[in-house]
C-alpha cells in the first residue's frame, strides 16, 4: 500500500495526524510526507492511513492499495 | 412530508429580506463598490504586503469591517503571504476576534481560539462535517430532500430568480435541519443571529437579537440533553472537549450556543452567496456550462473553481503575536493583519489568466475556505450542497439562461462579502 501527499494540496490543516497518529505526523505544520512522492505503508496501517487520507480537506492524501485501487480521498458523490 | 419539507414550499417573504447582499454590506458598514479585482491585481503586481487597508490603499471609503481605527493595519495579497497567515496560526493569531465588534459578541467560540485550546474543541466537532459526513449524514438526511423539494416549485415554471428560490433557501435551511433548529424556528433563530452580529445595528437591537438567538438555542440544548435527536446539537452534548493538559470534559451551555450561533450564521450566510457566483459564472461563460452539462463528474471542480474565481468573503484578520517578516515586509507585534483571499486567489505567480473562469484548470489549492488549523469547518457540507444543487439545475431545468426581459445579473457588495445581485433565468 502507498500513500502519497501533494505539498501543494496540503493547507496545514493537522486532521490527518489527529486521526491517524500512527501514519501521519507533522513537520513545521504540514503532513511530514508531503511532497515526498510515494511512500509505502506496512499492511496493518491500511485503515487508519484511509481515515486520516479522508479527513484531509483539501483532499491532499492518496491512498492506493497493492492492486492499483485508490482508498482515498474519497470519490465525490453527486 | 416532513415538516422540514413542508416549510420550504411555502413562499416566505422573509427571505428576501434577509438575504440581500446590498443590504447586508450597508449592514456591515462597508461602501459599494464595483468590481475589486483589477484594484487588487495592480496592489499585488508592485508588493505581496502592504501597511494599510485595502480600501485605503485602493482610494475606497474606509470599512468599518475588522476595523478598529487606533490599530495598524497592513493587508497581504499574494498567495504565499495569505496562506502562511493561514497556516502559521500562533502567529497570525485568530484572537483578533476577541477585539472585534459583532464577532466578539459571538461568544467563545473555535473562531476565536489559538493551539492546543483550539485543537481540542474542534476535534469534537469536526467529524460531524467530515468529508465522508457531508456526503453521506448531510446529503442522505437534508440536502437531496431540500434541493429536490425546491427544484420541483421551480421547474415546469419557465422561469425563476435562482438567487433567492434556490441559492438562498437552501443553506440556511440545510444547516438549521442538521443541527436540530425546529421548522418553524429557522428564519426567527436566523433574524435573530443577524440582529445580533451586524456592526450597523443599534446597541438595542444586537443585545435583543443575542438574547433571543441565545435563548432558543439554549431550549433545543435542553430538549437534547433529556431526549436525543439525530442531529448536530444532541451529538454536541455528549461530545467531549479536550483541554491543553490532556483532560477530557464536556461543553458547556455557552460554549454549544457560541459554536452553534457561528456555524449557523456562517452556514446560511456564505453558501447562498457562492452557489450564486457559480451559476452567475457558468451562465456567462457558454462553452464551460455545456462542458459542465456534458461531464456531471465535472461538478467539484465546477465548485472550487468557483470558489478560487471569486469567494464570497475576500478578506479576514488576524492579530500578529510577534515582530515578523511576511515575504520582506516587516510586520510589528501588536498589529492586525488582512488576509486577502480574493487577491491571492488570482495571484498571477500561481495561476495562469487568473481573472479567467475556467473549470478546467489544472486542480491547485486555493484559498477561499481558507487553510491551516482554522480550515473552514463546514466547506465539505458547503460544497456537497453546491454539487446537489448544481446537479439538480443540470438535470431539471433545460435549456437555462438568463431571462432577457430583467436587468443583467450583477456580482455586488463590498471588499469583504460579496455575491450576486438576483439570477433571473428562464428554461423550457
Amino acid at each position: 500500500m502507498k500513500v502519497n501527499v501533494s505539498p501543494d494540496l496540503c493547507c496545514g490543516a493537522q486532521l490527518c495526524a489527529k486521526v491517524a497518529p500512527e501514519v501521519y505526523q507533522l513537520d513545521e505544520g504540514y503532513n511530514a510526507l508531503s511532497g515526498k512522492g510515494d511512500v509505502g505503508i506496512p499492511g496493518d496501517q491500511e485503515a487508519a492511513a484511509v481515515r486520516g487520507a479522508r479527513a484531509c480537506p483539501e483532499s491532499a492524501i492518496r491512498v492506493t492499495a497493492d492492486d492499483g485501487t485508490v482508498l482515498a480521498p474519497l470519490k465525490a458523490k453527486g | 412530508m416532513s415538516r422540514y419539507a413542508e416549510i420550504l414550499k411555502n413562499e416566505d417573504p422573509r427571505i428576501a429580506q434577509m438575504f440581500n447582499v446590498e443590504t447586508e454590506t450597508h449592514a456591515s458598514g462597508s461602501a459599494l463598490i464595483d468590481d475589486p479585482f483589477p484594484g487588487l491585481a495592480r496592489l499585488l503586481e508592485k508588493a505581496p504586503v502592504y501597511k494599510g487597508m485595502a480600501a485605503s490603499l485602493l482610494g475606497l471609503p474606509e470599512n468599518q469591517m475588522f476595523h478598529v481605527p487606533s490599530e495598524v493595519t497592513y493587508t497581504a495579497l499574494s498567495f504565499p503571504a495569505v496562506s502562511r497567515a493561514l497556516i502559521e496560526n500562533e502567529v497570525f493569531s485568530s484572537r483578533v476576534y476577541d477585539s472585534l465588534p459583532g464577532n466578539a459578541q459571538l461568544g467563545g467560540t473555535i473562531l476565536h481560539k489559538v493551539g492546543l485550546e483550539h485543537r481540542g474543541m474542534r476535534d469534537a466537532i469536526q467529524p460531524m462535517f467530515s468529508p465522508e459526513a457531508a456526503q453521506t449524514w448531510w446529503d442522505d438526511k437534508i440536502i437531496a430532500e431540500t434541493v429536490e423539494v425546491l427544484i420541483s416549485k421551480i421547474e415546469g415554471r419557465g422561469q425563476a430568480d435562482l438567487f433567492l428560490e434556490l441559492c438562498a433557501r437552501m443553506p440556511v435551511h440545510v444547516v438549521s435541519a442538521g443541527f436540530g433548529i425546529a421548522p418553524d424556528d429557522i428564519l426567527p433563530f436566523r433574524m435573530a443571529l443577524l440582529g445580533a452580529s451586524e456592526h450597523g445595528e443599534r446597541d438595542a437591537d444586537r443585545t435583543s437579537g443575542m438574547a433571543k438567538s441565545r435563548q432558543m438555542m439554549l431550549d433545543v440544548i435542553k430538549a437534547r440533553r433529556e431526549s436525543p435527536q439525530d442531529d448536530v446539537i444532541s451529538r454536541l452534548v455528549t461530545a467531549e472537549v479536550t483541554t491543553p493538559d490532556g483532560g477530557k470534559r464536556p461543553f458547556t451551555d455557552d460554549e454549544i450556543v457560541g459554536n452553534c450561533r457561528l456555524i449557523l450564521l456562517a452556514g446560511g450566510g456564505t453558501t447562498w452567496r457562492q452557489l450564486g457566483i457559480t451559476i452567475f459564472a457558468l451562465l456567462n461563460n457558454p462553452e464551460q456550462f455545456e462542458a459542465f452539462k456534458a461531464d456531471r463528474s465535472l461538478a467539484p471542480r465546477v465548485v472550487l473553481e468557483s470558489a478560487r474565481w471569486h469567494a464570497t468573503d475576500l478578506i479576514f484578520p488576524r492579530r500578529v503575536e510577534q515582530d515578523v517578516t511576511l515575504e520582506g515586509v516587516d510586520i510589528p507585534k501588536g498589529a492586525m493583519l488582512h488576509m486577502c483571499l480574493g487577491a491571492a486567489n488570482r495571484d498571477a505567480n500561481r495561476w495562469e489568466d487568473p481573472d479567467r473562469f475556467d473549470i478546467m484548470r489544472p486542480v491547485q489549492r486555493a484559498l477561499a475556505f481558507g487553510g491551516g488549523p482554522h480550515s473552514c469547518l463546514g466547506q465539505h457540507v458547503s460544497r456537497q450542497e453546491m454539487v446537489v444543487a448544481l446537479n439538480a439545475i443540470m438535470d431539471r431545468l433545460p435549456n437555462l439562461r438568463w431571462d432577457p426581459s430583467k436587468p443583467p445579473a450583477r456580482l455586488v457588495g463590498g471588499l469583504f462579502q460579496r455575491g450576486p445581485s438576483a439570477l433571473p433565468v428562464v428554461f423550457d
